[in-house]
């Protein structure tokens, strides 16, 4: 008899025990991030994009147009000539990075000496036509230029400049 | 005041009908069908709002949000999904039996609707006040058995006569101890009758049923879980294991019929809880009154609902044996211990 008992009456404590974990859930802040409405910051080494970066303090062309970015890519998207400016400096006069290919190893930006091309933390590059995904220079600079904001001052000093 | 007015109406249409040459049954008849629109529009926004309150409880638990972009916190997201049914294709698959396949989505919901007619929604506010209304209630709700076993036979599926089977083994089972639990409750305030046993609990909390009855309620609630098909007994519609048990075939607004016959079902149980136990609409009358019942009947779902989102499923074994080997002799105790305690009291 007294098994049959203590039985039941271990089965409701432990339902209370359950409802205990449950309920005070019920309190907390959800944690889902509500996406187009909130966005989520995202974290440094981040891959998000890539992205021509220019001098901050000047506005000169960082990219030398040495293609070493396009040797070390591995499935060759990246195409780079070179030219020479009006100062005789080497620049770059096609760049162009075909995003379909893109496996976003990093390889191109370990490679740069120039730390010309870089990451961006943006995560919202899809585009409704694939010959979009083909991006030349001038996107590339835009991109980085948009990106600024995203960056505070200091870790913008480390990381790009 | 509602009340008063909806009373005054009345006599007015019944005066001026009968002299224009109405005969009295006809108007009743009328009468009865407009009643019968008022508690099923009634039952809707309920039913509108618990689903809402559902997936926002279960969210929560689970520290989500829930629907949060349809409306103020996703309260119209009931709305478009009912929407979403109605608008999808009338699919009846080809073996079926085909009468008794459509008319089961509709047979389940009039238990239910049928059922809301006894409820004491405050103290003037019932459709008819029966003398014998808690057994009126146990006697046409467990009619919603022979719906989900009709809807589990006729879709021709296996998984739908398991989840049907399951319904009547399970529903019959727990019919006992559910009415035995409130069978105390009865014998406390000597009658049948839903507002007669609101009247006999007195105003204050401590004086409702729920605090001598209190094994009866804990019974009740835990038989009424598994009345209404629920999580830890939901068995029926186990989706783990029957895909979904007897409404696997179902789809577009026969599927929104069987949910919203779930959920008229579940605040249809936490209503009689509230009623039987927690003292109904006391201890105000008239609008506040109705307000105190929602709020309490409301209580009794969140409770449900929680366990819902807390609670993992039973075995078919474990359900016969928790139903017959501790719910019916828990509810006989509770019963010879009511009757015991009131004979030495006398």
């Amino acid at each position: 008899m007294w098994p049959y008992i203590s039985g039941i009456i271990k089965g409701f404590w432990s339902l209370l025990v359950g409802m205990k974990i449950t309920v005070p859930y019920l309190g907390r802040r959800a944690i889902t991030i509500q996406y187009p409405k909130q966005k989520m910051e995202m974290f440094e080494a981040f891959r998000g994009r890539l992205a021509l970066a220019r001098d901050r303090e000047t506005n000169k062309e960082k990219c030398t147009g040495c293609q070493l970015c396009a040797k070390a890519c591995p499935s060759a998207c990246i195409t780079v000539t070179q030219r020479k400016d009006e100062e005789g400096k080497r620049r770059s006069e096609v760049f162009e990075i075909g995003m379909s290919l893109c496996c976003y190893c990093g390889l191109c930006v370990e490679a740069c000496p120039e730390d010309a091309i870089v990451w961006v933390r943006d995560y919202e590059y899809s585009v409704y036509d694939r010959k979009q995904l083909l991006v030349d220079k001038p996107t590339l600079e835009a991109i980085w230029r948009n990106s600024l904001s995203q960056f505070k001052k200091e870790e913008f000093n480390e990381k790009v400049a | 005041m509602i009340a008063n007015l909806v009373g005054r109406i009345y006599a007015f249409l019944l005066g001026l009908l009968i002299r224009w040459g109405l005969p009295r049954p006809v108007f009743d008849f009328g009468a009865m069908i407009v009643a019968g629109f008022v508690v099923a529009i009634f039952i809707a926004l309920v039913v509108l709002y618990l689903i809402w309150m559902e997936r926002k409880v279960s969210a929560h638990i689970q520290q989500r949000f829930g629907p949060m972009w349809t409306g103020w916190h996703g309260w119209l997201q009931t709305i478009a999904d009912a929407v979403k049914l109605l608008m999808k294709e009338d699919l009846t698959p080809t073996n079926v039996d085909k009468a008794v396949f459509l008319t089961a989505p509709f047979v389940v919901f009039v238990p239910s609707i049928m059922a809301y007619l006894v409820i004491p929604f405050s103290a003037t506010w019932i459709v008819r006040d029966l003398n014998i209304g808690i057994l009126y209630i146990f006697a046409i709700t467990t009619l919603v058995v022979i719906a989900i076993l009709m809807g589990g036979w006729s879709s021709n599926n296996k998984y739908s006569l398991l989840g049907g089977m399951r319904t009547a083994a399970q529903i019959i089972s727990y019919e006992v101890p559910l009415v035995l639990s409130i069978l105390g409750v009865v014998m406390l305030s000597g009658t049948l009758s839903m507002n007669g046993i609101v009247q006999a609990q007195g105003k204050w909390p401590w004086q409702w049923y729920w605090l001598p009855q209190i094994l009866g309620f804990l019974i009740y609630v835990t038989a009424a879980t598994a009345e209404v098909n629920r999580t830890p007994f939901d068995l029926p519609e186990g989706e783990s294991e029957l895909v979904a048990g007897f409404n696997t075939e179902y789809s577009g607004m026969k599927f929104a019929m069987f949910f919203l016959a779930e959920f008229a079902n579940m605040f249809l149980v936490a209503a009689i809880a509230t009623t039987l136990f927690l003292g109904g609409w006391q201890p105000f009358t008239g609008l506040l009154g109705f307000i105190c019942f929602m709020i309490k009947s409301m209580a009794v779902v969140w409770l449900l609902m929680v366990f819902r989102w807390t609670y993992p499923r039973l075995r078919v074994d474990q359900l016969m044996d928790f139903g017959w080997k501790i719910l019916v002799p828990l509810s006989f105790v509770n019963l010879f211990a009511t009757s015991l305690i009131m004979v030495l009291r006398k």
